[in-house]
């Protein structure tokens, strides 16, 4: 047995010892599937529906609205994801936590700012009690969250309608919280601000930062990382307060521009959130994916649900469309990934 | 690599033939109706409700209806009743980004669309208001307004189950938290306490909303806890005959008076056989086509009705069932969703 | 061997409700000797495993470090007086880089507070090299995936990791089980050049050969008993053979050929 033999086996099986072409390298990053979603979908628009206002800057603000509100969302529910877990109760805290902001600032005329205070203080307990019993328990987070989805729903509908009789308030939307939650320029939402920044801490925090490597370690095997010494109880519990706090940026985000609190707000998050990880390239099973590939995949649902309107096409295909896009970007981030692990 | 660079040919064969059959499809339509009329077509972006909520179709196939009659170039554009304000937000910017001869919208969260409007009519397109959003039309400079106000329904329903005895009513809310749904119960309940009676609101858990056999067992269950209801008034066709499936569970029929909103197939035939009192007709038909055909008047020749034009509550019961069956059964989509 | 032994289990009894998996077990592991533990399925020799890295507290007897009592209460307290060990399935992660696999849980950084972020050209810097120093040299690349890596390779970067973040003592559970022929020699190879380095190896296997190739000591444990304990000089692969499948039930189904291939064997 000498050396010789075993690497000139092992050169076909990786990619070998020369450096990988450039196209090759950026088409095995995690994000590459859903980089060329957006821009395929993109591309597509702009040529069948580019006249048609798709184009113009109100209808660039929309889908680029759209597609903020849902990445602020979907940028830690696919850091969650790739820590191998998921929250499906994010939905149910966008819902209470604008009920919470409505009521005070709406019908108990309060400063917002105090309701905006209550309701991520609410959203970090909520994801705070998630993490801590998945944790414990060890039991799926998929069961845990949806246990809890239930109960922030049903409890913030029950304490809206004891309070104040109704399960949609009005909030009052005034002074600087009006100004940070629901400015908007040329109809660009200062959304799209908050989810730039998202972006670029979540892209340091997971590709730069110990954090990052502990958290794709976590996903990729709980027990290895714990064997190897990474605080997996903590890198879960966090990740799961950073996702609830998402949501309830978002909401105070759609509860300040929409000046209405409704117990039933973003109950989609719990679907699109989790699409846009994916159609990004982050695997279910945890371990793989990156913020950028989310955010590609907010970009490629916002385009989508909203380019379909612009082609005057029966636009109740919109699901449609989303779902055949889910299906296409899975497959092609499947074989993406079979290609970086040498398989193809 | 050969595996992404075939997808990729694919894809962009598919995305040719997809390009050609639609040049195609829209050259084909233009030619048509430049031969009916050699202006070039109306464009009207309707936005209103999505076709799974059973109520929109019969509204879609009036709009449609118009659009073909009137050569007019339509553009149905559905707000998602799940995401129900940013929805209503995003599919305003989109109704005006493709800057079209007039808006025809419902409002229903009117804090959110009604700023919309106000845009709309500064960039020189004019709104018809549909359906709801009545209280603040006129504010916002729409033309006009065609439908049905919703605590009107609530009134009629009340005065009708009145009329049949009634002095406890128990209103059925089956999405929680429509402010809509909301109006028409406190509407109900404003008009049964001047006729001297009282009603209730239950409100049907989200999670149930659309599974009938749930929402007639929670109704069951409402009733065997509040034995004084005497009767029922549901705001879709769908509770309605879970309703009723309640109450001959309870075997109180002929006891508790069924009224809805709403017409479906089988709440036609439960007025026909005395299982349901009434039912309540926003007539969605007329707004879709009225919202169509009063836009195309007013951007062609600048005219419009004065004022509201309500196309409901009319009420279908045992007076009127069979002509309004022979067309529920004629013309699909037009009384109401098959 | 005339050193001390780093570690050193005396008398050790682990019982689990009534069964006992370990029973009177003594074994002591020196600085630069490969001793490989044998015996059949349910012999005990992952509970003795567990015992020594602090995964199980024994029931009875004593884990020696340095001549020193010890009672972990955590495989971290184990791995921090130097005793690592590599399992095959957990050893490593796929869907990560070379670097980010070999750094876990002890990324280098550089800069401070919040703009504190780990060292990616050291971390890879230092997996390459410490990969070197066990002969892998076609890893070229810190940010290739571990997925891509064949299995030797991949024990490989386990055994570094270890090996760099200060081991003494290197359990290997299986190692080779899932291995092909030419796979199994990276491993034996690394094993070797564990020991030249002074790593005392507690190597756990079910293949003779194997334990044959690279071993120093045997230890043989049937039903939670050391049933012999021999330096390689003291017996033939053969015997070996019988021993740890208990004797002349196995010799009796081996064809005539077998026999003589494993008489016939170094
Ligand atoms: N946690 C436990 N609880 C109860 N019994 C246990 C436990 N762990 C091990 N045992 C028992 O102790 C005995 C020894 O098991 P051990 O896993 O040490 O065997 P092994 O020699 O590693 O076997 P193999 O070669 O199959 O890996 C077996 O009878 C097993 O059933
Ligand atoms: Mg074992």
């Amino acid at each position: 047995m000498t050396d010789t033999e075993i690497s000139a086996e092992e050169a076909d099986a990786g990619p070998g010892p020369s450096q990988p072409r450039l196209a090759r390298r950026l088409l095995m990053r995690p994000e590459a599937g859903g980089v060329i979603s957006a821009i395929v979908v993109f591309a597509f628009f702009a040529i069948l529906a580019g006249s048609n206002g798709f184009l113009s800057p109100l209808g660039v603000a929309g889908w680029l609205d759209t597609a903020a509100e849902l990445g602020i969302i979907a940028i830690p529910i696919g850091m969650l994801m790739i820590a191998g877990e998921f929250d499906l109760s994010v939905g149910s805290v966008v819902g209470a936590t604008s009920i919470i902001i409505a009521m005070v600032s709406g019908y108990y005329e309060m400063s917002p700012w105090l309701g905006i205070a209550i309701a991520f203080a609410f959203g970090a307990a909520v994801g705070l009690i998630n993490g801590i019993i998945v944790v414990w328990t060890k039991l799926p987070s998929f069961i845990v969250t949806l246990a809890t989805m239930m109960m922030v729903l049903g409890g913030m509908l029950g304490v809206s309608i004891a309070l104040t009789g109704s399960t949609s308030i009005s909030a009052a939307a005034t002074g600087s919280a009006a100004v940070l939650f629901a400015a908007e320029w040329r109809e660009l939402h200062v959304s799209i601000i908050y989810w730039i920044v998202l972006i670029v801490i979540a892209t340091y925090v997971m590709q730069r930062t110990p954090f990052g490597n502990w958290a794709y370690a976590t996903g990729g095997s709980a027990q290895t990382a714990r064997l190897a010494g990474v605080p997996v109880a903590r890198v879960k519990i966090i990740l799961f307060v950073c996702t609830s706090l998402g949501a309830v940026l978002t909401s105070t985000l759609q509860t300040m521009t929409f000046q209405n609190g409704n117990v039933t707000l973003g109950a989609q998050y719990v679907f699109t959130g989790i699409a846009a990880s994916v159609i990004g390239g982050v695997l279910l099973t945890g371990g793989y994916g990156s913020p950028l590939g989310t955010v590609s995949g907010a970009l490629t649902y916002g385009i989508v649900s909203l380019g379909v309107f612009y082609l005057g096409w029966n636009a109740d295909l919109t699901e449609f469309f989303i779902g055949a896009l889910l299906l296409l970007a899975v497959l092609a981030n499947h074989r993406l990934r079979l290609m970086a692990m040498g398989r193809e | 690599m050969t595996a992404s660079l075939s997808l990729k040919a694919r894809c962009v064969r598919w995305c040719g033939t997809a390009a050609v059959a639609l040049t195609l499809s829209a050259g084909a339509g233009s030619i048509a109706a430049q031969a009916a009329d050699d202006e070039a077509p109306i464009r009207i972006a309707f936005v209103s409700g999505p076709l799974y909520d059973s109520f929109f179709p019969p509204l879609y196939q009036g709009a449609n209806d118009a659009a073909d009659l009137l050569g007019v170039d339509l553009n149905y554009i559905p707000i998602d009743e799940h995401d129900i304000e940013a929805s209503s937000a995003r599919t305003m910017q989109v109704a005006i980004a493709q800057a079209p001869d007039a808006i025809v919208v419902g409002s229903f969260i009117s804090s959110v669309v009604d700023p919309y409007i106000v845009k709309a009519v500064e960039a020189g397109i004019p709104v018809y208001v549909n359906q709801s959003g009545q209280a603040t039309w006129e504010k916002v400079g729409a033309f006009g307004f065609v439908g049905q106000i919703g605590p009107d329904a609530g009134v009629v329903a009340a005065q009708h189950l009145s009329k049949a005895g009634a002095k406890n009513v128990l209103c059925v809310i089956n999405v929680p938290g429509n402010p809509y749904l909301q109006a028409i119960c406190q509407g109900l309940n404003e008009e049964i306490t001047k006729l001297g009676g009282t009603s209730q609101n239950l409100e049907l858990p989200t999670a149930d909303s659309t599974d009938q056999a749930k929402v007639s067992r929670n109704i069951g269950a409402f009733l065997q806890s509040h034995k004084d209801i005497d009767s029922i008034f549901t705001l879709n066709a769908a509770v309605a005959t879970a309703a009723s499936a309640a109450v001959e569970a309870a075997q109180l029929t002929g006891k508790i008076h069924i009224g809805t909103l709403e017409i479906s197939k089988v709440a036609l035939e439960q007025v026909r056989n005395g299982q349901i009192e009434f039912l309540i007709n926003e007539q969605p038909y007329l707004d879709g086509f009225y919202g169509v055909l009063f836009a195309y008047h007013y951007v062609k020749f600048g005219l419009a009705p004065v004022g509201m034009v309500h196309t409901g509550p009319s009420v279908v019961d045992k007076s009127n069932i069979e002509k309004i069956a022979t067309v529920f059964e004629k013309y699909p989509n037009v009384v109401g969703s098959q | 061997m005339e050193k001390a032994p780093v570690v050193e289990l005396r008398h050790v009894t682990k019982r689990f409700f009534g069964v006992t998996a370990v029973k009177d077990f003594s074994l002591a592991l020196h600085p630069g000797e490969v001793v490989c533990l044998l015996g059949e399925n349910g012999a005990g020799k992952s509970t003795i495993i567990k015992v020594l890295t602090g995964v199980e507290m024994p029931t009875g007897g004593e884990v020696l470090v340095d001549g020193k009592a010890v009672h972990f209460r955590s495989p971290k307290e184990a791995r921090e007086l130097g005793i690592a060990t590599v399992y095959q399935e957990t050893a490593t992660l796929p869907l990560m880089s070379v670097a980010r696999n070999f750094v876990l849980a002890a990324e280098p950084t550089t800069g401070r507070g919040v703009f504190k972020r780990m060292n990616m050209e050291e971390a890879s810097k230092i997996a390459l090299m410490r990969l070197r120093e066990l002969g892998i040299t076609n890893v070229s690349s810190g940010e290739q995936l571990v997925g891509t890596l064949s299995g030797g390779q991949r024990q490989a970067l386990a055994i570094a990791r270890a090996l760099h973040f200060g081991a003494r003592v290197l359990i290997l559970d299986e190692p080779t089980a899932a291995l092909g022929v030419r796979e199994s020699a990276t491993v034996l190879r690394l094993i070797e050049t564990v020991r030249v380095r002074g790593v005392a190896v507690l190597f756990i296997t079910h293949n003779a050969y194997h334990a044959y190739s690279t071993g120093d000591r045997f230890v043989v444990l049937r039903r939670g008993e050391s049933i012999a304990s021999f330096a390689k000089d003291e017996r033939t692969i053969g015997e070996v053979i019988e021993l740890m499948a208990g004797g002349a039930e196995l010799k009796s189904l081996l064809s005539q050929a077998e026999s003589g291939m494993v008489a016939g064997a170094p």
